[in-house]
C-alpha cells in the first residue's frame, strides 16, 4: 500500500517536512558559522537519509555538488566500521566527523558531521551537513595543492570518526584537527556550527516521531525516494530510445608539463524506462589533482540531470532509474585512494556535467542549455599586516561565478555560480576587504566574453585584485583554460578562462589555471577572467536588433558585433545604430565562409 | 471630536478604519488605479465621514510595491565605483530556481547602459585609496540627463565608513540637473554590503519619483476637499512618515501593506494584554501573538513579543532586489483562497504557490476560473456559501466550484470530499508549517502564543491551524478584512538609524558607544523633529549587533547604553548576549570572545492610538435559535450553527460547529472549539478539547 495512493495529503506534509527541517538545518549553519565561505558564500549542504544511507530529502537551497555524496559517506562510514548494522558503533546522540575523499566525501576541506536518528534502540536515520572549511590544513593556505601527488597531499584526511561518544565530546580529536588546520578559530567555529545544526535537526526528526510514529515515518521517508525514481523513470520513458555519445576535455594532468587534455566520456543510453551512464571509455586515473572518485562523478551527473528535469525531487531515486557502468581500472572519475583529488569540483563536476548536458540537449533540446562555465578553486593566504590586525593569519576562497549557456527560444542566459553549485553566493567585496588585507580593483562583466549565438551566453566575470599588505601565498586548481564552455548548434564557444599576475610589471605573468604556493608580493594586482557560457544556434540569425541592445549596454563590443555576429553596428549619429546594409553584406560574407568549412 | 482614519490601498480594494473617541466605522470600496486618490476620497464618503473632520489620516500605499513588480518606475541611472558597473545584476550569484536550467531572473532596476564607473575608493576603514574623479561624475550625469533619466542613486563602496565621496558626487549630480531624486547609499544604510545597499539604494531611486508625484496628487485631493488635519504613510518597518521624509527615502513604502497588519495585530494584542474579562489568563500568553493575515493569494506570518512585532534589517520584495531597512518581519508563504490545487506527474496533490488571485479568481467567482482553488474546497464542503456572500457583491457559484474540485478529485483518484478536505488540510499544514518555522526555528514554542487571524481567509483556517500547532487560543480582530486599515491607526512614527562599529567587546569603550549612539540619536530626532513630533513624545531603543570574535553575523541585541557605566559595559552585555545566543541558536560557546559590529538607534514619536473602550456595542442582539447547514469534515458531515457576526452578544459563548459570519469575512469554529465576542468588539476562539 502505498502511502501517496491512500493519503496523498499526509504523503505530501510529510516530504515538505523532511526538507523543512534540512533547510532549518542549513540556515542555522549560515547564521552562525564563523567563515566568509560558510556565512555569506553558503558552501554548506544538508540532509536526511535513509538508515542505509540512501538520500530522502536535502535543503531547498543547498548545493547539488555535495548531495549526491552525502549517501556514500554514509555508506562508507557503515563500510569503514565493518558492519552494515550501525547500531553496532552508534548510541543516541552520538555525532560522527568525516571528510575523507575515499568514503563519500568531495574535496577534503568538505567536512560531513553525521548524527543517527535514533527511533527506540534503532537507527531510523542519519542527519548530514557539509561544510567548506576555508583551509583542512596541508602544504598550502587554503590546502588546494596542484602538486599533490596523493590525496595525503591535499591535507587532514577525517575517516569517520566520533565527535561526541555516549554523550561525550572527543576533545582529543577535535583539537587533532585543529592543530592541524589553518585559520583553526576560524574552523572550529563552523565546527560548532556543524554540531548545533545536527542536533537541532535531530531534535525535529524526534518531534515528528512524537506526531507520527515510526512506521508511517519510515514508510514515507522510503516512499519519497521510491516516488522521484517513479518520476525520473517516467521521464526517461517518454525521451526517444538510443544512445549518444558525449566527450567533455580538461585542460590536461597538471603533473604532466605539456599535457594532452585529459577527456571524460559518456556513452549515455535511453532504453524504455531506464537511462545508463556508462563513463568506462573516460580517461584513466589521472597523476594529478584532477581526479574524483565514483562518488563525484555520480553526484555531478545526478545534478546535471536534475538541472534539466527541475521537476523531480532530488534523492537516491534518481539514481535508482540510472545505471551508472564504469571501467575496471581507475579513472579520472572513479580514482582510487589514495589518488590526488582536490581539483575534482574544477574539473570531474564540470566535465562529467557538461557531457550529460551535451546528450540531454541532443535527446530534448527544448528544455536544455550550450555550455555553462565550470569552477575554479582559488586561496590565498598569509599574516594580516595591518594596522590593528593583530598579525592575525588569514585563508580567502574564491570559487568564481560564470554564464550558463544560451537556450533554445531565449535570447539569452545569464551569469550564476555553476550549475553543481548553486546554492553559494559571492562573498560581498567589502566584508572582504574589512576580514583580510584584500583590496578588489574590479568585479564586473567582462564584454564579449559570453558565446555567440541565436541565443547567446551569459556574460563572464572578470575580477582584479590585490592584496594591500604583506605577502600571500596563492594556489588555484582550476580549469577551462584552454576549452571555453561549448556553443551548440551553430552556436560558438565562450572564451576559455584566463589568470594574470602584474600586468604590466616585470613581474607580470600568465599564472593559468594550476598553481601552487606562488608569492604573491603586496599590490601586485591578479586579474582572473571567467568564462561566459557557450552560444546555442548560429549567431548570424541572431535578431540584429538585440545585438544593437547588447552593445548600447555593453554586454557585446562593436567589434564583437561585427565579428561574432556580423552586424555592423555605426556611431555616426552619435548613437549606436545598425547598419542594415553593411550588415547583410557582411553576415553574407560570414555565412559564405562557414559554407567553405 | 475629530477622527484617526487609517486607509489602506491595495491592488484591488481601498480599505478604511475610522476612530473617533469610542466609535469605529469602517468602508470596502474598489481601488481606482492608476488614481488611487480617487479610492481614498470614496472610501472617506462610503464611511459617512466629513474629510474636515480627519484630525490624522494614515495611509498605507501599495504604489512603490507595484512600481517594482510591474516594472513602471522611473528610468534611473546608477553611479558605482570604477571596476563595479555590475554589482547590482551580479547579484549575490544565487538563483531564484535552485536547477531548473529554464529559470529566468527579473531584469535589474537599471539597465547596464545608466550604470556609470566613476574612479573614487575608499577602503575599509573610511580612507581615501582614489579621490573622486568629478568630470566622471558630471560626464555621467550628462549622458544620464540626455537618456531622459530623472532618478539617480549613487553607492560607492565603503560609503558607510565615509560618505564624503558620495555627498560630494550627490551634490555635482543635484547641480547639473537640479533633480530631487538623488539618493546616496550612505544616507539610507550605514552598514556593508555592497550588493544589497547598492539594490537598497536602486529601489529608492527608481520608486522615488512615483511615490512623490502619488503623494503630491493625493495631498492635492485632499487639500482641496478641505482636509487639514496630518497625513502620514505607513513603511515597512511598523511607522509612519510625512510625506517629505516618504519621498527621501521612498523604499521604506515598500511592502508597508504586510507590516500595517501585523501592526493591526500588535494593537489587539497589547488590548488583549491589558486584560479583557472573558480572557482566560491560563490559556497561553496574550501579548505573545502570532499574526496570520490570510488572503487571496499570500498569507503573512509575525510573531509579536511582548506586544512587539520582530523586527528583520533585510527583505525582499522581487529576487534581485533586497532592501536593507529595518522591516517587520513578515513571513509570505504563497497560500490563500486563490491558491490554485494541482496534482504533479506523478499524481501527488499539492496547493499553490500558484494563485488565481483576483482575475480570474476561484472557479467559484465565475470570471473565467476553472481549476480548483482552495476557496472552491471551502464552498464544495460548505463552509463559504452563497447564502452569505463575499465582500465586492461577490457570488459564489457551487457548481463551478463542484467541477473544479471534482476534476481535481478525478486526478489524484480521490472522492470529491476527501479531495476538499485534502486542499484545506495540505494549506493548513503549509501554513503551520510556516508558523513552526518563525517560531520555533527561533526557539519559540507556538503553544504559549496566540494566534491573531484575519485577511479575507483568515477566519477558514485559523482554528485549524492552531489545533495542528497546539494553540489554544484564536483572535479575529473586529473587522478582518480591513485590519491593514486598522493596523495604520496603531502605528507611531518610526525612524532608523544604524552604524557599523566593529570592535572586541572587551575594550569597548562605553563612553565611545554613548557618543555614537548619541550622533545616531540626534540624527533620528532630526528627523522626528522635521515629521512634527514634539519631544516630548519621542523615544529611543537603541541596541547593539553582537557576534563572536570572527564570525559573520551573530543577534541583535536591544540595550540601553545611557543605562551603563563605564567599565561595566562588557560584564552587562556579555550575558545577555550569550543568552539571546542560545535561545536563538540553541548553544553558546562561553571560550570565544565576543566583538560589537553595529549600533542602532530607533526613534519613536507616538500618535494617539484607539482607546483600549470597548467598541459600540451590537445594535440588535437575536435571541432565536440559530439557522444551521451541513459542513463536511474529516469526521463526517456535521450541522453547524450560522452566526452573523455583529449579532454575537459580548461574553456569550457558542459552541462548534458553527459559523460566524460577516461581509468581509467568515470565520470557521470546528468541533472541540467555541467562539465569544469580545468587548472590544475582537472575537475570541478557544479549544475546549484541551482544556482538560
Amino acid at each position: 500500500m502505498r502511502l501517496r495512493d491512500t493519503d496523498p495529503i499526509l504523503f505530501r506534509v510529510l516530504n515538505n517536512a523532511f526538507v523543512s527541517i534540512a533547510d532549518e538545518m542549513t540556515a542555522l549553519l549560515h547564521h552562525v558559522a564563523f567563515s566568509l565561505v560558510v556565512s555569506e558564500g553558503r558552501d554548506a549542504s544538508s540532509s536526511i537519509s535513509l538508515s542505509n544511507g540512501d538520500l530522502v530529502a536535502h535543503g531547498s537551497q543547498d548545493i547539488s555538488a555535495h548531495l549526491g555524496t552525502h549517501s556514500y559517506s554514509i555508506k562508507g562510514m557503515l563500510a569503514w566500521f565493518g558492519s552494515a548494522s550501525p547500531e553496532s558503533f552508534l548510541s543516541p546522540g552520538d555525532i560522527m566527523i568525516m571528510n575523507d575523499a575515499y568514503i563519500g566525501g568531495t574535496h577534503n576541506q568538505d567536512v560531513r558531521v553525521i548524527m543517527p536518528i535514533f527511533f527506540d534502540n534503532q537507527v531510523a536515520a542519519f542527519i548530514t551537513n557539509s561544510a567548506h572549511w576555508p583551509d583542512i590544513g596541508g602544504h598550502v593556505p587554503g590546502t588546494f595543492d596542484p602538486n599533490a601527488r596523493s590525496s595525503h597531499g591535499e591535507g587532514l584526511i577525517i575517516p569517520p570518526c566520533h565527535l561526541v561518544k555516549d554523550g561525550l565530546t572527543n576533545d582529543e580529536l577535535i583539537r587533532l584537527v585543529l592543530r592541524n588546520v589553518r585559520v583553526s578559530e576560524t574552523a572550529y567555529g563552523d565546527l560548532r556550527a556543524q554540531i548545533g545544526a545536527v542536533r537541532l535537526a535531530e531534535r525535529r526528526f524526534q518531534d515528528l516521531h512524537a506526531l507520527y510514529g515510526r512506521d508511517l515515518l519510515l514508510a514515507a521517508m522510503a516512499e519519497t525516494i521510491e516516488y522521484s525514481e517513479a518520476l525520473m523513470k517516467d521521464t526517461f520513458a517518454n525521451l526517444p530510445d538510443g544512445t549518444w555519445y558525449t566527450e567533455s576535455l580538461c585542460d590536461g594532468d597538471p603533473a604532466i608539463p605539456d599535457s594532452e587534455p585529459v577527456p571524460v566520456r559518456l556513452k549515455m543510453t535511453i532504453r524504455g524506462d531506464r537511462a545508463e551512464y556508462d563513463f568506462s571509455e573516460s580517461a584513466p586515473q589521472a597523476k594529478g589533482a584532477i581526479n574524483g572518485p565514483v562518488a563525484c562523478c555520480v553526484s555531478a551527473a545526478l545534478a546535471a540531470t536534475k538541472c534539466v528535469f527541475a521537476e523531480v525531487p532530488m534523492n537516491e531515486g534518481i539514481s535508482r532509474a540510472i545505471e551508472f557502468v564504469f571501467a575496471e581500472k581507475p579513472s579520472v572519475v572513479t580514482a582510487e585512494y589514495p589518488a590526488p583529488i582536490s581539483g575534482m569540483a574544477a574539473t570531474v563536476y564540470p566535465h562529467v556535467a557538461n557531457c550529460v548536458f551535451k546528450a540531454l540537449i541532443q535527446i530534448c533540446p527544448d528544455r536544455a542549455m550550450a555550455g555553462p562555465n565550470g569552477m575554479s578553486n582559488m586561496t590565498w593566504g598569509g599574516i594580516d599586516e595591518r594596522p590593528g590586525f593583530q598579525d592575525r593569519e588569514y585563508v580567502c576562497y574564491l570559487w568564481l561565478e560564470g554564464g550558463w549557456g544560451g537556450r533554445p527560444g531565449r535570447r539569452d542566459n545569464h551569469t550564476s555560480m555553476t550549475v553543481f553549485s548553486t546554492g553559494t553566493r559571492n562573498q560581498p567585496v567589502e566584508l572582504h576587504e574589512r576580514t583580510a588585507p584584500v583590496v578588489f580593483d574590479c568585479y564586473r562583466y567582462e564584454p564579449d566574453s559570453a558565446g555567440p549565438g541565436f541565443s547567446r551566453g551569459g556574460l563572464g566575470v572578470t575580477r582584479r585584485w590585490y592584496v594591500s599588505h604583506g605577502e600571500a601565498t596563492l594556489s588555484c586548481l582550476g580549469d577551462g583554460g584552454r576549452f571555453g564552455p561549448w556553443g551548440f548548434g551553430g552556436g560558438k564557444s565562450a572564451r576559455p578562462n584566463r589568470f594574470v599576475y602584474a600586468e604590466g610589471t616585470d613581474d607580470e605573468r600568465d599564472i593559468g589555471m594550476t598553481v601552487t604556493g606562488m608569492e604573491v608580493k603586496a599590490e601586485r594586482v591578479l586579474e582572473y577572467r571567467q568564462a561566459g557560457g557557450g552560444g546555442f544556434g548560429d549567431p548570424l540569425e541572431r535578431d540584429t536588433s538585440w545585438v544593437l541592445e547588447d552593445v548600447i549596454d555593453g554586454y557585446v563590443t562593436v567589434d564583437g558585433a561585427f565579428t561574432d555576429y556580423g552586424v555592423v553596428i555605426s556611431t555616426e549619429s552619435g548613437e549606436f545604430a545598425v547598419d542594415e546594409q553593411e550588415t547583410r553584406k557582411r553576415r553574407r560574407h560570414l555565412q559564405g565562409d562557414s559554407k567553405q568549412y | 471630536m475629530g477622527w484617526r482614519v487609517g486607509i489602506d490601498t491595495g491592488g484591488t480594494f481601498t480599505d478604511l478604519v475610522a476612530n473617533s473617541g469610542t466609535e469605529f466605522r469602517t468602508a470596502k470600496v474598489k481601488s481606482t488605479p492608476p488614481s488611487y486618490e480617487l479610492g481614498v476620497l470614496a472610501a472617506i464618503r462610503a464611511a459617512d465621514l466629513r474629510i474636515a473632520d480627519i484630525d490624522d489620516l494614515v495611509h498605507g500605499t501599495t504604489v512603490a510595491t507595484n512600481a517594482i513588480i510591474m516594472k513602471t518606475g522611473s528610468p534611473t541611472a546608477l553611479l558605482t565605483t570604477k571596476g563595479f558597473r555590475d554589482v547590482l545584476e551580479l547579484r549575490r550569484h544565487n538563483r531564484g530556481e535552485m536547477y531548473d536550467i529554464l529559470w529566468d531572473p527579473p531584469p535589474p532596476l537599471v539597465r547596464r547602459r545608466h550604470r556609470f564607473e566613476i574612479a573614487e575608493r575608499m577602503n575599509y576603514a573610511g580612507q581615501v585609496l582614489t579621490p573622486l574623479d568629478e568630470d566622471d561624475v558630471r560626464a555621467a550625469t550628462q549622458i544620464a540627463v540626455e537618456d531622459g533619466i530623472e532618478s539617480v542613486a549613487i553607492c560607492f563602496l565603503h560609503s558607510y565608513a565615509n560618505s564624503a565621496h558620495e555627498d560630494r558626487a550627490a551634490e555635482i549630480v543635484t547641480a547639473l540637473t537640479g533633480s530631487k531624486h538623488v539618493y546616496t547609499s550612505a544616507s539610507l544604510l550605514r552598514e556593508p554590503y555592497e550588493f544589497e545597499r547598492t539594490a537598497s539604494t536602486a529601489v529608492n531611486a527608481y520608486v522615488g519619483p512615483v511615490v512623490e508625484e502619488y503623494l503630491e496628487r493625493l495631498n492635492d485631493s485632499l487639500r482641496s476637499n478641505e482636509f487639514r488635519g496630518r497625513l502620514f504613510v505607513t513603511h515597512s518597518g511598523g511607522g509612519l512618515l510625512t510625506l517629505d521624509t516618504a519621498v527621501r527615502m521612498p523604499a521604506r513604502l515598500v511592502t508597508s501593506g504586510p507590516a500595517a497588519g501585523a501592526m493591526a495585530a500588535e494593537g489587539v494584542s497589547r488590548i488583549l494584554g491589558s486584560g479583557d474579562q472573558q480572557l482566560d489568563p491560563t490559556e497561553g500568553s496574550l501579548e505573545e501573538v502570532i499574526s496570520l493575515d490570510c488572503g487571496g493569494t499570500s498569507a503573512d506570518i509575525a510573531v509579536i513579543r511582548q506586544g512587539k512585532a520582530r523586527l528583520v534589517n533585510e527583505f525582499v520584495v522581487e529576487f534581485g532586489s533586497p532592501i536593507r531597512f529595518p522591516a517587520v518581519d513578515v513571513t509570505v508563504i504563497g497560500a490563500g483562497g486563490g491558491s490554485i490545487a494541482a496534482v504533479d506527474a506523478g499524481g501527488v496533490p499539492s496547493v499553490g504557490p500558484r494563485s488565481a488571485g483576483a482575475v480570474p479568481g476561484p472557479a467559484a467567482y465565475g470570471r473565467g476560473g476553472t481549476e480548483a482553488t482552495v476557496t472552491d474546497a471551502h464552498v464544495v464542503l460548505g463552509r463559504l456559501s452563497p447564502e452569505t456572500p463575499l465582500a465586492g457583491d461577490t457570488e459564489l457559484d457551487v457548481s463551478r466550484s463542484l467541477d473544479a474540485v471534482g476534476r481535481f478529485a478525478a486526478d489524484c483518484g480521490l472522492s470529491l470530499e476527501r479531495a476538499a478536505l485534502g486542499i484545506v488540510d495540505i494549506t493548513n499544514a503549509n501554513m503551520a508549517r510556516a508558523i513552526r518555522l518563525v517560531t520555533v526555528e527561533r526557539g519559540l514554542d507556538p503553544r504559549q502564543f496566540s494566534l491573531v487571524a484575519f485577511g479575507g481567509a483568515g477566519g477558514l483556517h485559523a482554528a485549524e491551524i492552531a489545533e495542528n500547532l497546539e494553540m489554544k487560543q484564536v483572535v479575529i480582530p473586529l473587522a478582518p478584512g480591513v485590519t491593514s486599515a486598522l493596523g495604520c491607526l496603531y502605528v507611531d512614527v518610526i525612524h532608523d538609524a544604524s552604524q557599523a562599529f566593529v570592535k572586541d567587546l572587551k575594550v569597548v569603550d562605553a563612553a565611545e558607544l554613548r557618543l555614537l549612539e548619541r550622533e545616531l540619536t540626534d540624527q533620528v530626532s532630526t528627523y522626528l523633529a522635521l515629521d512634527g513630533i514634539s519631544p516630548d513624545r519621542r523615544s529611543f531603543e537603541v541596541s547593539l549587533d553582537l557576534r563572536y570574535l570572527g564570525q559573520v553575523r551573530g543577534v541583535t541585541l536591544p540595550i540601553d547604553l545611557r543605562a551603563l557605566e563605564g567599565d561595566d559595559l562588557p560584564t552587562i552585555v556579555r550575558p545577555l548576549f550569550l543568552r539571546e545566543y542560545e535561545t536563538q541558536f540553541f548553544y553558546a560557546p562561553t571560550d570565544v570572545p565576543i566583538e560589537v559590529a553595529a549600533v542602532r538607534v530607533r526613534g519613536y514619536g507616538y500618535v494617539d492610538r484607539p482607546p483600549l473602550a470597548p467598541h459600540s456595542p451590537p445594535a440588535t442582539v437575536s435571541a432565536d435559535e440559530p439557522s444551521t447547514r451541513a459542513v463536511l469534515t474529516a469526521s463526517g458531515q456535521v450541522s453547524a450553527a450560522l452566526y452573523l457576526r455583529g449579532a454575537l452578544q459580548a461574553g456569550n459563548w457558542v459552541a462548534g460547529p458553527a459559523i460566524v459570519y460577516q461581509t468581509d469575512s467568515t470565520t470557521w469554529v470546528p468541533t472541540g472549539w467555541r467562539c465569544a465576542a469580545q468587548d472590544s468588539g475582537h472575537l475570541l476562539l478557544q479549544s475546549t478539547d484541551m482544556r482538560s
